[in-house]
């Protein structure tokens, strides 16, 4: 925060920004170094630290506005809430350690302003370890990073995998075993229903034609069906007789 | 007094509409634009109408329509819109004319557009119907219009993609339908108002008890066989995973600007189903597999959300995110149905049915300009709509960046916008009805975050593809149209109680109703 606010710039560009942004010249006043950041990241931490004080006001035991936004619920200004078991000390004891990392950082950044970048760091002179766990802010990206990003990426893949070769598979499993039913009926529906249908009206029609030429009204022809129906009734009668 | 039958004017506009452009066919191109245009912005001020009209005060029906129809099945002409209706009218009166203002059809334009207004009669007709017969026939004409539009003027693969989509949803429709004739068949109504005392009162329980052949299946049990068969219709309209594998397909297929509306409106049947018929008709049997549900819920929203993360295409990246918006929805409805008792929990349950029906207005505001934006990007690079084919456009084209910038944050839930209020409102009322849930379902949140993300650097941030080095901006007509949902956006993170008014009410009538 000393850093951020009151500390030496590092970078000619941000101070550049900060007086561009406020309507001087940017590189007349490139050199001079009000701020370690440039405008467009400190005044948005202002206007985040301002209503961070406001929320940190109306999120207290005395006023628990917010609290009771999302409960439904009505308070009132209550400063007797204060009294209450445990409130007082966690606030002050907040408070302290807030102010203690003001202290520390005051002695460590501000009793004796930065004369550049490239000077090592106060922190790292004294503590390099300490330094370094805090630079790599106690390595909690790398932690996420390997951890939740990479499980986030892999459980990524594997889902899109499932979603096309599970779910999409047995959909178009199912949709294929309809058109393969739906193929067999056919072939039934054709060979099999049809065919044998075709085949009975094929013998039908034939034998039509056949039993047509026997009744085609010729008198002679039943004459001579009857005489041949004789002799193989009279050879019948024979034969069984001699049996 | 006659009072003016507001809602049969409302879907009659768009059907004959279409009937006039479908006449006029593609011979005058402006005309039947006009045509379009004219239909969408009635409509939408007579939904505002409603809207203004609409008592506050009342949980009940209103601007009813009753007509005697077909006596001996008791079908009637029954129309009227509740909270829940009013908010789905509302959603699509808006979506249609941004659908139509975002089209850049040329082939066959007469048939496109009066297909994109038979849809709209048919969302109307599937929003305000109040009687199962009646409901169904607009359930259905909804689906017809979608089939061609995506399989007359699709992508590459639109022939599987609208039939995956037709099938599956025929398929919710059939086993649907086969739940409400069993319904009709043991109790003699098909009236919604009706059904949803038929389910308070226990009566379609006792009706299947005293059913011939009763004593093979328990009443119970073909309550719950009846209760799936309806569920599952919902549950391919939604879609709840594992039942969505034809949503990504479709909506990546289908022409950018009907993706719009089937994310926008039609998606939001599956869930108004459930609500509006489920829940009060099989309260209990939805108790009774409320743990599956949730999980069903879970699944949509948190692996809907990873699989959106895998892809490589803004369309199908924005068609996961939708499914994962929904499963929310669902997560809070299904949540409702877990709580054991009516006088338990009444103020968690109203929160997770008001954050549900408000993150459906949301979401479907939210992701048609996000898929608004897709066909704006199309139409500037010549079709091209994969996540790495751009980059660095932020520099090129800073309005079009920071404008989708909005509706992606708001899609993220970002709170002042809409997305934030509704998703909010449903782990509030989630999380004293189902703890475990609502915790796992933030898994979901941080994918989502991921992948939106994900978008911006890709799209917008890094070095510039030269390849759009002359991509132009958004022109001052885009900007004015876009300036309303933005607006909109904007107006329902601040001031979610515009929505929520009008919501309240019938969600207080449906927790009250709901029997345990």
């Amino acid at each position: 925060l000393v850093y951020v606010f009151f500390g030496q710039s590092r970078t000619a560009q941000s101070a550049g920004d900060w007086h561009a942004f406020r309507g001087g010249n940017a590189n007349q006043e490139s050199l001079k170094p009000p701020h370690e950041s440039s405008a467009i990241m400190t005044f948005p931490l202002v206007v985040l630290a301002v209503f961070s004080i406001a929320l940190s006001v109306i999120g207290t035991p005395v006023w628990p506005w917010f609290n009771s936004f999302l409960n439904g619920s009505v308070t009132t200004f209550d400063a007797g809430r204060l009294s209450e078991k445990g409130v007082l000390p966690v606030m002050l004891s907040s408070i302290v350690i807030v102010f203690l990392g003001y202290l520390v950082g005051w002695r460590l950044y501000g009793m004796r302003a930065t004369e550049n970048a490239d000077v090592t760091d106060a922190l790292e002179q004294r503590q390099p370890k300490m330094f370094q766990i805090l630079r790599n802010g106690f390595y909690v990206d790398q932690l996420y990073r390997e951890t939740v990003v990479r499980l986030v990426f892999v459980c990524s893949r594997l889902c899109d995998w499932f979603d096309r070769w599970v779910w999409g598979g047995a959909v178009w499993s199912m949709s294929y075993l309809v058109v393969a039913m739906s193929r067999v009926n056919r072939m039934l529906d054709t060979f099999v229903v049809n065919g044998g249908f075709d085949r009975t009206c094929k013998g039908l029609i034939l034998g039509g034609s056949v039993l047509s030429r026997l009744q085609n009204g010729l008198s002679q022809n039943y004459l001579r069906a009857i005489g041949v129906a004789f002799v193989v009734l009279a050879l019948v009668l024979l034969w069984g007789h001699h049996g | 007094m006659k009072v003016f039958p507001f809602i049969t004017v409302l879907t009659a506009v768009p059907l004959v509409m279409a009937l006039a452009i479908l006449i006029i066919g593609d011979r005058r191109r402006e005309v039947v634009r006009g045509m379009a245009f004219t239909s969408s912005f009635v409509t939408l001020v007579l939904a505002l109408m409603l809207w203004c009209q609409f008592d506050l005060a009342s949980g009940q029906l209103q601007f009813q329509e009753l007509h005697a129809w077909i006596p001996s099945i008791g079908v009637e002409y029954h129309v009227g819109v509740d909270g829940l209706g009013i908010v789905m009218v509302l959603l699509s009166a808006i979506l249609v004319p941004m659908s139509i203002a975002a089209s850049s059809v040329h082939e066959r334009e007469g048939l496109y557009l009066s297909l994109i207004l038979f849809l709209q009669a048919g969302l109307f007709g599937t929003f305000t119907a109040l009687n199962f017969f009646h409901w169904f026939v607009f359930w259905e004409l909804s689906l017809i219009p979608a089939f061609f539009l995506i399989r007359l003027w699709g992508g590459p693969r639109r022939a599987s993609a609208s039939t995956q989509f037709f099938v599956y949803t025929m398929v919710g429709s059939i086993a649907l339908l086969l739940g409400f004739l069993a319904v009709f068949v043991y109790t003699g109504v098909v009236d919604f108002a009706r059904l949803s005392d038929v389910g308070k009162s226990g009566e379609l329980i006792s009706a299947l008890a005293n059913r011939p052949g009763a004593h093979r299946f328990s009443p119970e049990h073909v309550a719950l066989a009846i209760f799936s068969g309806i569920f599952l219709g919902f549950a391919i309209k939604t879609p709840l995973i594992p039942f969505h594998t034809w949503l990504p397909s479709t909506y990546a297929e289908a022409p950018t600007e009907v993706t719009m509306l089937l994310t926008g409106a039609m998606s939001k049947m599956g869930l108004y189903g459930f609500l509006r018929i489920l829940v009060p008709l099989f309260s209990a049997e939805m108790r009774a597999v409320s743990t599956l549900l949730l999980w069903m819920a879970l699944a949509t929203i948190v692996l809907s959300a990873l699989s959106a993360l895998a892809q490589k295409d803004l369309k199908r990246i924005l068609a996961y995110s939708s499914i994962n918006h929904l499963g929310y929805c669902a997560l809070g409805i299904f949540a409702v149905a877990r709580s054991s008792s009516n006088d338990a929990f009444v103020t968690d349950r109203g929160a997770a049915l008001d954050g549900a029906i408000l993150q459906m207005f949301n979401h479907g505001l939210t992701a048609a300009t996000l898929f608004w934006f897709v066909a704006m990007l199309q139409k500037r690079s010549g079709g091209v709509h994969g996540l790495d084919s751009f980059g660095g456009l932020r520099r090129v084209i800073p309005v079009f960046c920071g404008v989708m910038g909005i509706a992606l944050f708001s899609s993220l839930g970002l709170p002042g916008l809409n997305g934030f209020i509704g998703e909010f409102l449903i782990f509030r009322g989630t999380f004293p009805l189902a703890a475990w849930a609502a915790a796992l379902a933030t898994i979901g949140l941080l994918v989502t975050a991921i992948f939106i993300l994900t978008i911006l650097q890709r799209v917008f941030m890094g070095p510039l593809n030269q390849r759009w080095g002359a991509m132009s901006d958004l022109s001052l007509r885009e900007r004015i149209a876009l300036s309303v949902p933005i607006a909109l956006m904007f107006t329902l993170g601040i001031d979610p109680q515009l929505m929520l008014s009008h919501i309240n009410g019938t969600v207080m009538k449906m927790v009250q109703q709901v029997r345990y």
